[in-house]
């Protein structure tokens, strides 16, 4: 039987994200006729796992720590020591008569108060005082003029000038190095963590003698291992033998794709790194994969080794969860006495929008939480020892409400809670910081939506290009309901202007511009009665990542006085080359002029958009903004993305279940592994057939037929 | 002198004379001396000759000045203040302790008893300690860190402030809450009385400085021509010059300074109350102005700058206007729209509003009780020390 290696360098303990994907991988493997291996850090005191044999061999996990090296805490618990005893002099002699007399030392008559008025032990040390400065001053002066009796006058600093001068040079070397200690201590750090993880893998391969057709893959994995591995090569050349699978999830630049040219430089080092494994892997098969089509872009930008995107291993329990629900008609809607459960899922940590929860719990505190329309969990375990300072306050903020509305759950999941967890949710909250999670994939989210669970996610972030599909089918339907009459606008016969010009102009081949410091303004017409304006466009932009900000502000209305206007509704769509984009805007009851305003939302480079169509509804009924989840465009309209949900109930759950049954079937664990052994020319039976789904604009196979 | 204390003992520790700045403290230790009836509350305060004592204004609170040679603010004047509190600490022996200033930090370190509770409320960024770079900045930033095991809650009234000072101080670990500085009581946010008559004109109150409060914008024309009254104290560079070209033609009016009991019952009578401060510093950028809580709870809606917290609760509530930013463009639209909805529903709707929010959330009962739910049940075992049920 053919061996299936999952090395996880990080995984320390069973629980975890680390542990999930590994457990689900495996399982698949296993599934798949594969003998699953694990290999884990050496902090990992399993021995088995599920039944998977752990091999807990390695040093360094991906985060640079060694096992076992606590050097540093146990310096730094001596140092605090230390400073605290050296502190407690500085503070005893500061609060003493002493330290009133030094911090007048500058005013000496002053001291005279001291003397005239303290208690008479405070007058002792006052005329003591005055004795050693007096006798300080005898020695100073008899010291000076010792000093100038010496002859060769200037010799000594003479001496001193170039000692100060020269020393440095002669350790020029050293001072590089001194210069810029991180650097070198980073270099350093890199050098033994490629050595250590040869080493660890040379050691893991002896134990298990790989073959031909023998699968390794590293799900997380950094550089400095890849260069770990490429000498591995030279120094065990059987390691070529089995087929290598290197998973790269953390982004390399930042920002949006328009962005990306002024980085590249700033990753020669790294396009090296590619190049010098790629140089040296001989013959060994070595396949190189990222999980979101983003960061395949990012990294297939190096030029180096081809990436290709694999799915995001979710147990099919996530979507078996889903149909027991369905079943068991446990849903709850608003309406109905049970409150919506909205869940925050993973670290408490500010990268992850934790730090908005307090603000959002408190701003619907009493429209909804108190009239029982929802109620709150939230997972609040630190993803460090005390955790990171937003989170610690944003605990500390969610811990004085009652615990029955909003539960804080403070201890890591085990697998099953956390499964529940997500499964029993009404709405999972998903408030990744939209830069850092453009590229990046969650998987709270990936597990959300297998599960059928309705999200609330940043706008200009994968997780709301994954959800774009969804809402903008659903605005087309809109436009399909005969209940609901429409007025079309074409954005080619508006007057458009540049904000704080009078520019007004047609679009030239119905071609918006967007770009430079000033945004795009037209204004419309409200038809009478209308309650909403459909705002759909394509993004013609070669790139991808091109996000459009919206703002629409009522300018005329037939009540409220001129100056005075609703606050300007914001959307922010697009991101996907050649594809159409569309926002849903509520008109206010009285409105007759709606102004919109366009920029782009990451970059002053210009954006081209066409087919620009405006379609004011007038529907009977309140019409949800959008499918499946939906996408606020600051964190201050969480609260309003999670009104609209609880409005919707019915609406989110039904389009997030629609959506979830293509995205389960891609993020099954099994296909991982196909796609793994398509890739090295191993998937077993040769009559596997492929079936289209449409995933993040990429056509993907997905195999239905099991491997013989 | 200072009698020893047969009760439990709640003391407060001040580094400023009270009645005439935050009312923070005072307002806390009144709420521990309700939650915990029977027991002693005191205060030392420092002797400020600037400020007389006020002994009525507090009348829950037994008020000790502490005489010391030297200006209490002066360098030789804290080092006595702190060494004169040490002593008091250690003479009381109180149960719960609550300061609000880095400056008696050494105090509590300097004293041999521990009390059982220690609350320090950081109304004061430690940003001013963190970038000054002077040793006594340092120390005090030292201090904090050497305190760390003798604070038993800290009480943030900015969210952004305390996320960035756990840090400076070294109090990841411990327990915080973050209480906004509305100490207005919710008995006075709910009363039922009608809101006098109000006048079309703005109230700007508290420190007039050119730069810090963004008072250079009231020397522009269109904002002299605003109904806009200015009460407070001119600071800041140049202020004798500044204070003189404050007096000129127009609608603008500089009124001086009144106490703060005073412009309560003048505030009520304006249409709006104006909360400016410049972004120029961490302190100022994450300001929690009282004003703002006490405009709120006086049915004034407050036109402010967006600072976060202030953006977050007038939004919250819709209860005033937030400027687009810290422009004198944004203050002219904010101002004029504002102006423009006097009179309409609209304005009586953000007036509703404002007492709606002081009512639910923005008043000191609400406050306090995220401190209570951290409060020991029983300070003593004698029946002084147990809570009010």
């Amino acid at each position: 039987m053919f061996k299936f290696v999952l090395i996880d360098q990080s995984l320390t303990d069973v629980g975890g994200h680390h542990y999930e994907y590994a457990r689900r991988v495996l399982g698949a493997a296993e599934s798949a006729g594969y003998q699953p291996v694990l290999a884990a850090n050496r902090k990992c005191k399993q021995s088995d796992v599920d039944g998977v044999a752990v091999h807990p061999v390695y040093q360094f996990g991906f985060w640079d720590q060694p096992a076992g090296a606590n050097w540093g805490k146990r310096l730094g618990r001596i140092s605090r020591r230390l400073g605290g005893r050296w502190f407690s002099v500085k503070l005893a002699l500061l609060l003493s008569p002493w330290g009133a007399l030094w911090s007048q030392r500058h005013d000496a008559a002053q001291c005279l108060r001291l003397a005239r008025t303290g208690p008479v032990r405070d007058r002792l040390i006052l005329m003591a005082a005055f004795g050693v400065l007096w006798m300080a001053c005898v020695a100073r002066a008899v010291a000076r003029i010792a000093v100038a009796a010496i002859p060769f006058t200037g010799y000594f600093a003479r001496v001193r000038a170039e000692f100060k001068q020269s020393a440095p040079q002669a350790f020029a070397p050293v001072m590089v190095v001194l210069r810029r200690p991180a650097v070198f201590a980073h270099w350093l750090l890199g050098q033994r963590k490629t050595k250590a993880f040869a080493a660890d893998t040379r050691r893991l391969l002896a134990r298990l003698s790989l073959e031909d057709g023998d699968v390794v893959f590293i799900p997380t994995i950094e550089p400095n291992e890849m260069l770990g591995i490429s000498l591995l090569f030279r120094q065990m050349p059987e390691a070529m033998r089995p087929s290598w699978h290197l998973l790269y999830r953390r982004n390399i630049y930042t920002g949006r794709d328009a962005d990306y040219s002024t980085a590249d430089e700033g990753l020669r080092s790294l396009r090296n790194s590619f190049r010098q494994f790629n140089d040296g892997r001989g013959t060994a098969r070595v396949f190189f994969y990222t999980d979101t089509d983003q960061l395949t872009d990012q990294y297939n930008r190096l030029g180096a080794v081809p990436f290709a995107t694999l799915p995001i291993p979710v147990d099919a329990e996530y979507a078996a969860g889903r149909s027991l629900a369905e079943k068991a008609a446990t849903y709850k809607t608003a309406s109905a006495t049970a409150p919506l459960c909205v869940s925050y899922v993973g670290d408490a940590r500010p990268e992850k929008g934790y730090h908005h929860l307090p603000r959002l719990v408190h701003d619907v505190w009493h429209d909804s939480v108190v009239k029982g329309r929802v109620r709150f969990r939230f997972q609040s375990n630190f993803n460090t020892e005390h955790g990171e300072p937003r989170a610690i306050v944003g605990r500390a903020q969610l811990a004085s409400f009652p615990r029955d509305l909003v539960q804080l759950l403070l201890k890591p999941l085990a697998s099953d809670e956390y499964r529940e967890l997500i499964v029993d949710s009404d709405l999972m909250l998903v408030l990744y910081d939209r830069d850092n999670y453009y590229a990046r994939s969650s998987g709270v989210f990936a597990e959300a939506m297998a599960a059928g669970v309705p999200t609330v996610v940043p706008g200009g972030s994968w997780m709301a290009l994954a959800l774009a599909d969804a809402i903008d089918t659903h605005h087309a339907s809109l436009l399909q309901r005969a209940d609901i009459r429409r007025i079309a606008v074409d954005g080619a016969e508006l007057g458009w202007r540049s904000a704080g010009l009078d520019d007004d102009q047609k679009l030239i081949d119905g071609e918006l511009r967007l770009g430079g410091q000033r945004d795009r303004l037209c204004h419309l017409d409200v038809p009478g009665e209308s309650n909403y304006l459909l705002v759909e466009f394509r993004d013609r932009s070669v790139v991808g990542g091109n996000f459009v900000h919206l703002a629409a502000e009522c300018t005329a209305h037939e009540t409220i006085p001129p100056g005075s206007r609703p606050r300007a509704a914001k959307a922010m769509i697009g991101g996907r080359p050649d594809q159409r984009a569309s926002a849903l805007f509520s008109v206010p009851s009285g409105a007759t002029r709606i102004e919109l305003r366009w920029r782009g939302a990451f970059t002053h480079k210009t954006i081209s958009l066409s087919d620009i169509r405006f379609h004011f509804l007038k529907s009977p009924d309140e019409l949800p903004r959008g499918a499946a989840g939906v996408v606020y465009t600051e964190p201050d309209e969480i609260a309003d993305a999670l009104r609209e949900v609880v409005r919707h109930a019915e609406h989110y759950r039904t389009t997030a279940r629609q959506k979830s049954l293509k995205w389960a079937a891609f993020h099954e664990p099994a296909n991982l592994v196909r796609q793994l052994l398509d890739r090295a020319g191993q998937l077993a039976g040769s009559d596997s057939r492929g079936e289209s789904v449409q995933h993040d604009s990429h056509e993907v196979e997905v195999f239905t037929k099991v491997a013989a | 002198m200072i009698s020893s204390a047969r009760h439990a003992t709640i003391l407060g520790v001040s580094d400023v004379s009270l009645g005439y700045g935050s009312p923070q403290v005072p307002t806390l230790l009144e709420s521990l001396a309700d939650h915990y009836p029977g027991c002693d509350a005191l205060v030392l305060e420092p002797d400020q000759s600037e400020f007389r004592p006020q002994p009525g204004r507090f009348p829950r609170l037994r008020i000790e000045r502490i005489a010391t040679r030297f200006h209490p603010h002066s360098p030789p004047g804290m080092i006595e203040y702190n060494t004169r509190v040490a002593r008091t600490l250690d003479t009381l022996a109180p149960d719960v302790l609550v300061f609000s200033s880095p400056v008696v930090i050494p105090s509590l370190l300097r004293a041999r008893h521990r009390p059982r509770y220690c609350i320090y409320y950081m109304l004061e960024s430690l940003a001013h300690y963190d970038g000054a770079g002077s040793s006594a900045a340092r120390f005090l930033l030292d201090a904090h860190r050497q305190a760390r095991s003798r604070i038993d809650l800290v009480v943030f009234p900015e969210e952004n402030r305390a996320a960035a000072d756990i840090v400076r101080a070294g109090y990841e670990t411990v327990p915080l809450v973050v209480c906004y500085n509305s100490i207005n009581r919710a008995a006075v946010a709910k009363r039922d009385e009608p809101l006098p008559t109000k006048n079309r004109r703005l109230l700007y109150s508290g420190t007039i400085d050119p730069h810090l409060t963004l008072a250079d914008f009231f020397l522009d024309p269109e904002v002299r021509a605003m109904p806009l009254d200015l009460w407070g104290v001119v600071g800041g560079r140049g202020k004798e010059a500044f204070e003189q070209a404050l007096h000129g033609d127009g609608e603008l009016r500089y009124c001086g300074y009144v106490d703060s009991l005073r412009l309560a019952e003048l505030r009520k009578r304006y249409a709006y109350s104006l909360i400016l401060w410049s972004p120029a510093n961490e302190n100022t950028l994450y300001a929690c102005p009282n004003k703002l809580f006490e405009a709120i709870a006086d049915g004034v809606p407050p036109i402010s700058t967006p600072h976060p917290q202030c953006k977050m609760l007038i939004e919250r509530y819709d209860c005033g206007i937030v400027l687009d930013d810290w422009s004198l463009d944004a203050f002219l639209r904010g101002t004029k729209h504002a102006l423009d909805l006097f009179g309409t529903p609209r304005y009586d709707e953000l007036v509703a509003n404002c007492r709606l929010a002081a009512e639910r959330e923005l008043n000191w009962d609400v406050q306090f009780e995220k401190i209570r739910s951290n409060l020991p049940p029983r300070l003593t075992q004698s029946a002084s020390g147990l809570p009010k049920e």
